[in-house]
């Protein structure tokens, strides 16, 4: 997936692990960067009785480097706090839930924001910031839309803060993929491994329909990250954009939820940049310290976006598709195209009228020129689609991740830095088969973007 | 990831920190590890919550404190052995 469970150790410890990253310039307020961190994978809308929620005990933080050093010059951290009204039910709700401080909601939670710059100054923006509770059916949280809706929250600024469940907005074929890479609309061409069982081509299925995420979202002002506006082509106007979740380096626990004891620095348990980096690039064994580091220490795992291994294992898993691909793999070809999009930045001069690189630094960070407005009429397939205000320039909530992804990584992209290569026809077609219309949950036209989370009763199985 | 630059920053006596791990007991964690924010690891400050002491080393007296947000590193032999008798009780 994106990043959902993409590492041995954060795999099971679902509240810190970071499934998600959006950054992208706010269509109806093209002044403003919204960035969306998603937590908490694979959310079962039925879930109950103990619904979901952030940590207590974790620091969330969305970060901006805008110097092109890998190192944070603008940090959003965010802080939760967990409230029981009444601790002799076990209910989550006594009644139906029509407003954030309803009697009802007996579990409620609220967090802080606390904007932190590249000298360590904090400056807090608010406190005691409700989250909606999650949506639990018709009888509990009747139009939920609206109740979340009341949870958007103005900040000093003008920015504006959204925490709470949604609806989990990325789309993936997991099933196929997990399954050696089993694309469905192309499994008569699986190499199958002798057992020969696909015989034709088959519709994707979108493994996470249904599902629900907890989302952080931040609209803020361009020039609050930037420290002014400045033109494409201008260095400064490009940002680098992540997202961490950590503990503190102690717990001792008592037995008694809510009466631990934490204790000594924050550990950073958890790392997000671009989607799929450490799911498909870092290999098994370096998955937790890739999540561990801050993405100035990113020269360690270039050499695995340089030869990844998935680039290997399509012409092998596809004989005869990806013919160009694997001659240029045996002739040990660094992809340089991919090294440029994950942990640099697109350099000028290879696209017109476009780049968005941070420099020499090598960092995963979601790159986002700030100058590039948003698209009239967004591709899903972003630049690879000719959209230069789509995903790897930020990401967008209709991003088609993961067919750029396949495709960049087949050799779709490895042209633009090798003018004798020439992609195989696959590399332009290769999808698990989603589109944004294969989510059920409609996205919204406006903050936090992401849609309203399934609700449980009329989602009561996955 | 950084700590909160506005927590506070507790300053810790010899004495606290013997009462409080005895009343906690000795914490034993991996040492090493990575990405620990290192900003806010020496700061004095008041002491106002819960101390972790960690004997990493015996021999050498090496001690981890850890109060609020912050991790102290402490050199004290006679401190460690305290602790280690205390650990053996």
């Amino acid at each position: 997936m994106s990043s959902h469970r993409e590492a041995p150790e954060i795999s099971k410890d679902p509240v810190a692990d970071s499934t998600d990253l959006y950054a992208f310039v706010t269509p109806d307020h093209p002044d403003t960067v919204t960035m969306i961190a998603n937590y908490l994978p694979f959310q079962l809308p039925a879930g109950g009785p103990n619904f979901f929620e952030f940590g207590d005990d974790v620091l969330y933080e969305i970060h901006v480097d805008n110097n092109g050093d890998g190192r944070p010059d603008v940090s959003f951290q965010f802080r939760f706090e967990t409230q029981v009204r009444n601790e002799n039910t076990f209910l989550y709700n006594t009644g139906p839930v029509t407003s954030l401080d309803s009697q009802n909601l007996n579990r409620r939670q609220f967090y802080s924001v606390t904007r932190v710059d590249s000298r360590g100054r904090a400056e807090t923006l608010a406190r005691k910031v409700p989250v909606p509770p999650c949506n639990i059916g018709p009888l509990s949280t009747p139009n939920y839309h609206d109740l979340a809706y009341k949870a958007i929250c103005a900040l000093p600024g003008n920015r504006k803060v959204f925490a709470g469940q949604r609806s989990d907005r990325f789309f993936v074929d997991l099933g196929a993929i997990f399954d050696l890479g089993n694309l469905r609309p192309f499994q008569q061409l699986h190499e199958q491994f002798g057992l020969n069982i696909f015989k034709a081509p088959a519709k994707a299925v979108n493994s996470l329909n249904g599902i629900n995420v907890h989302s952080i979202a931040l609209q803020v002002p361009i020039s609050d990250l930037t420290g002014g506006r400045y033109k494409y082509n201008d260095k400064r106007a490009t940002i680098g954009v992540w997202t961490s979740a950590s503990r503190q380096q102690v717990q001792v626990r008592s037995g008694d939820y809510g009466r631990e004891t934490n204790a000594g620095p924050h550990v950073q348990v958890s790392r997000l940049g671009n989607p799929l980096f450490n799911e498909v690039i870092v290999p098994m064994a370096k998955k937790d310290l890739f999540n561990s580091l801050p993405p100035y220490e990113d020269k360690r795992f270039a050499g695995f976006v340089e030869n990844p291994e998935l680039a290997n294992l399509l012409p092998v898993l596809y004989p005869g598709v990806f013919n160009n691909l694997d001659a240029a793999n045996k002739a040990k070809t660094k992809r340089a195209d991919l090294v440029a999009i994950l942990l640099t930045g697109i350099p000028a001069g290879i696209i017109d009228g476009f780049q968005n690189t941070t420099g020499s630094t090598q960092a995963d960070m979601l790159r986002l020129n700030t100058a590039i407005p948003p698209a009239k009429s967004p591709n899903i397939f972003g630049l690879l689609g000719g959209d230069v205000a789509g995903f790897p320039n930020g990401r967008r909530v209709t991003d088609d991740v993961v067919s750029i992804a396949l495709r960049a990584v087949a050799g779709a992209t490895l042209a633009l830095v090798d003018k004798g290569f020439k992609p195989d026809d696959a590399a332009a077609a290769v999808t698990d088969g989603l589109t944004p219309g294969d989510v059920k949950a409609p996205f919204l036209n406006s903050f936090p973007f992401l849609g309203v989370p399934y609700d449980g009763f009329n989602n009561p199985s996955a | 990831m950084r700590d909160d630059p506005t927590a506070a920053k507790p300053k810790m006596s010899r004495r606290k920190a013997l009462t409080t791990a005895a009343g906690i007991g000795v914490t034993v964690v991996a040492a090493g590890v990575t990405g620990v924010a290192a900003a806010s690891d020496s700061k004095p400050g008041n002491v106002d919550g819960p101390v972790v002491v960690h004997l990493r080393d015996l021999s050498s007296g090496l001690l981890d404190v850890f109060v609020g947000a912050r991790r102290v590193q402490v050199r004290d032999k006679g401190l460690a052995a305290q602790l280690a008798r205390a650990a053996r009780a």
